[in-house]
C-alpha cells in the first residue's frame, strides 16, 4: 500500500509542474502588459513604467521569472493580487474549500444516483425501467451544465419560487444554527444537481453495462445454480466484482467534475477557485491565474491519488501481485 | 415495429439543424445584421417567430448565425484533432515501445486536468479570437483519438496479413498507410464525430464564460445575456431557443458517432 502511494504521489509530481509551467509559458507570451493595465493613470510615464518593471523582475528570462515564482510558491508566498491587492495565498485558500466541497459533495451525489439508476436498469434489463433510464442519461449527458442551470433556476427559483437562484446562504445576520444548515443547504441543492447530473448519467450508464456483463459471468452463473437467492446472487457475487472497475470510471470523474464546478460557480455565484479562475483569465490577474491552475492542479492529483489507493485497497491483485 | 437506428436519427437531427444554418436565411424574413427598431424586445410574432432583443434583432437569426459558429467551430477542430489525433495514434500504437510510453504519459497528462480550466486561462492571455479558442481546443482533444486509434492498432497490428505483408518486404509506411489505417479508418470516424461534439460544447462554455471570440455570435453568449431573473421568468424566447439548438446539435452527434461505432467499429 504505501509503495502504491509513493510511487503514485512521484507520479502526480510532474503533472502539477507541467501545469503551471505551461500557465506561466502562456502568461509570458500573453500580448499586452498587466502592469500598464493596472498602473495608476499617473504614473505611466515611459521611465516610471521600466523602474517598475525591474523592481519586480519582469525584464529576466522567463525561466528565470518562472523559477522565482516556483521558490516563492514553495515558500507559501504566491504573491498579490493585481486587481484586489490582497495577497493571492488568502484569496485562494477560502476558494479551494468551497470547490472541493461542492466536487466532493458532486462526487458523492452522482455515484449514489449513477450506481444506483445503472443497477436499476441492468435488473430491468431491456425492459421499459431500462429504456426510460437510457434515454434519460443520453440526454442528460448532452445537456451543457449552464443550460441545465438556468432550466433549472427558471423552474425551481423565478418560476415556483422554491429555492434561492444563487450565493451559498440567505442575508440573515443572525439567525440560528439550524436554520443557517437549512439555508445553506437549500443554497447547495440546484448547483449540486447540476454539477452531478453528468457523472451521474456517464456512471449509471456505465454501470448498466458492466453489471449486465457480470451478470453472464460464469461464476455469477454457478452462485445461481448452486441455489442461492437472488438477493444473496447479486450482493455477494455480481455486485462486489462489478464496482471495482466503477471506482476507475469514478477517478476518471474527476476532472469533469472540477471543469463543471467552474460552469456551476459562475452560474450560482460560489465564491471557489472555479469562479476565481474566470474571474482572474477575465481580468489578466497573472498572480491569481496562475495559483488558481495550480490549486486545480494540486486538487486533481490529489483526487487521483485517493482513487488510485482506493483501487488498491480493493482489489487485492494490485497489493499482492501474483 | 422497429425502430428508426441511432444513425438516422442522429443523422436527420445534424442534417436539419446544417441545413437551417446554412440555407436558412433564404427562407427568412428577417437577417442578423439587420435591425428593427420598429420592434425591441418583442414576444414571437408572425413577423419575428422567435420574438425580438432588446435592441431589435431578430431571433431566430440570432440563433441561425450563432449554430453557424458552433457548426464551423466544431468541424474545423475536429479535422485538425482527427488529423493529429490519428497520426499520433498511429505512431504510438505501430512504432510502440518507449515513443508509445511516451505519447501516452503526454496524453495522460492532458486526460488527468480539468481542460476547461486551461483553456480558459490559455484563451484569455493568447487573447479571444477563435483562432486560438480553436489551438487551444485542439491541444486539448487530440488525446482522446489518440487513444482510440492506438488501442486499435495495437489489435490490428497482431493479425496474420500484416505479417503476410511484411514477409512480402512491404515498408513501414506501406503497412502503416496501406494495411493498418484502412482498418482504423472506421474508429478515426467515430471519433471525428465525437471530438465535434465535444469541440462544440467547449466553445459553448468558452462563450458562455465570456471567453470567446467577441466578434463572432454564439449559442453560449445568447444563453450568456439571459442570466437574469427578468429573462428566465417571463421571455423564454431569448435562452431557450439557443439551448434547444445547442442540444440538438450535440445530442444529434452522439446519436451519429453512437450508431457509426456500432456499424464501422463493433464489426470488425
Amino acid at each position: 500500500m504505501l509503495r502504491v502511494l509513493i510511487r503514485r504521489g512521484l507520479q502526480a509530481l510532474p503533472v502539477a509542474l507541467g501545469i503551471t509551467f505551461l500557465t506561466f509559458l502562456l502568461a509570458y507570451v500573453s500580448p499586452g502588459d498587466p502592469l500598464l493595465a493596472y498602473a495608476p493613470i499617473d504614473a505611466r510615464s515611459d521611465a516610471d513604467l521600466a523602474r517598475a518593471r525591474s523592481e519586480r523582475g519582469l525584464d529576466d528570462p522567463w525561466f528565470v521569472q518562472y523559477g522565482r515564482w516556483l521558490q516563492r510558491v514553495l515558500q507559501g508566498d504566491l504573491g498579490v493580487s493585481l486587481v484586489t491587492q490582497r495577497p493571492v495565498v488568502a484569496e485562494v485558500a477560502g476558494a479551494i474549500r468551497v470547490t472541493v466541497g461542492l466536487s466532493l459533495a458532486a462526487l458523492l451525489l452522482s455515484t449514489v444516483l449513477g450506481i444506483g439508476l445503472g443497477m436499476v436498469a441492468a435488473l430491468n434489463r431491456d425492459g421499459w425501467l431500462d429504456h426510460a433510464i437510457a434515454v434519460a442519461t443520453f440526454t442528460t449527458i448532452g445537456v451543457p451544465g449552464f443550460f441545465l442551470a438556468l432550466l433549472l433556476v427558471s423552474v425551481f427559483s423565478v418560476q415556483l419560487g422554491w429555492l434561492p437562484t444563487s450565493g451559498t446562504r440567505s442575508a440573515v445576520p443572525d439567525a440560528g444554527g439550524l436554520w443557517m444548515l437549512l439555508d445553506q443547504a437549500r443554497h447547495a441543492i440546484l448547483p449540486l444537481l447540476v454539477l452531478a447530473s453528468d457523472s451521474a448519467a456517464s456512471l449509471a450508464r456505465y454501470t448498466r453495462d458492466h453489471v449486465v456483463e457480470v451478470m453472464e459471468e460464469a461464476y455469477v452463473r454457478t452462485a445461481s445454480a448452486k441455489g442461492l437467492s437472488y438477493q444473496a446472487r447479486n450482493w455477494r457475487h455480481a455486485f462486489p466484482n462489478a464496482l471495482l472497475p466503477i471506482v476507475t470510471v469514478l477517478g476518471l470523474r474527476v476532472p469533469n467534475v472540477l471543469a463543471g464546478s467552474v460552469i456551476v460557480e459562475t452560474v450560482f455565484n460560489w465564491p471557489g477557485i472555479g469562479r476565481l479562475v474566470v474571474s482572474s483569465a477575465i481580468d489578466k490577474d497573472i498572480p491569481v491565474l496562475l495559483a488558481v491552475t495550480l490549486a486545480f492542479a494540486i486538487v486533481t492529483m490529489l483526487a487521483n491519488l485517493i482513487t488510485d489507493l482506493t483501487y488498491a485497497a480493493i482489489d487485492p491483485r494490485v497489493t499482492h501481485p501474483s | 415495429m422497429r425502430l428508426p437506428s441511432k444513425l438516422l436519427v442522429g443523422l436527420v437531427v445534424v442534417g436539419l439543424l446544417v441545413a437551417f444554418a446554412t440555407i436558412g436565411d433564404a427562407l427568412m424574413p428577417w437577417d442578423a445584421s439587420v435591425r428593427n427598431p420598429a420592434a425591441r424586445d418583442t414576444a414571437p410574432s408572425v413577423e419575428h417567430w422567435l420574438g425580438t432583443d432588446r435592441l431589435g434583432f431578430d431571433v431566430l437569426a440570432l440563433v441561425l448565425r450563432a449554430l453557424r459558429t458552433s457548426i464551423a467551430v466544431g468541424l474545423v477542430t475536429s479535422a485538425l484533432v482527427t488529423v493529429i489525433g490519428a497520426s499520433v495514434g498511429l505512431l504510438a500504437g505501430y512504432v510502440g515501445g518507449r515513443v508509445d510510453a511516451l505519447i501516452m504519459r503526454i496524453a495522460d497528462l492532458v486526460l488527468a486536468f480539468p481542460g476547461l480550466v486551461l483553456a480558459l486561462a490559455a484563451v484569455a492571455l493568447l487573447g479571444p479570437s477563435m483562432r486560438n479558442v480553436v489551438i487551444v481546443m485542439t491541444l486539448l482533444l487530440w488525446p482522446m483519438t489518440a487513444r482510440l486509434i492506438r488501442s486499435r492498432v495495437l489489435s490490428v497490428r497482431t493479425w496474420p496479413f500484416v505479417d503476410a505483408a511484411r514477409a512480402l518486404g512491404a515498408g513501414s509506411w506501406r503497412i502503416v498507410l496501406r494495411h493498418v489505417f484502412p482498418q482504423v479508418a472506421g474508429t478515426a470516424v467515430t471519433a471525428a464525430t465525437l471530438t465535434t461534439a465535444a469541440a462544440i460544447l467547449i466553445e459553448a462554455n468558452l462563450s458562455f464564460l465570456g471567453l470567446s471570440d467577441p466578434t463572432l455570435p454564439s449559442l453560449g453568449k445568447l444563453l450568456a445575456s439571459a442570466q437574469s431573473q427578468r429573462i428566465l421568468a417571463t421571455r423564454w424566447w431569448l435562452w431557450i431557443p439557443p439551448g434547444v439548438a445547442l442540444v440538438s446539435l450535440i445530442l444529434g452527434l452522439y446519436l451519429v458517432g453512437e450508431g457509426l461505432r456500432d456499424r464501422l467499429v463493433r464489426r470488425l
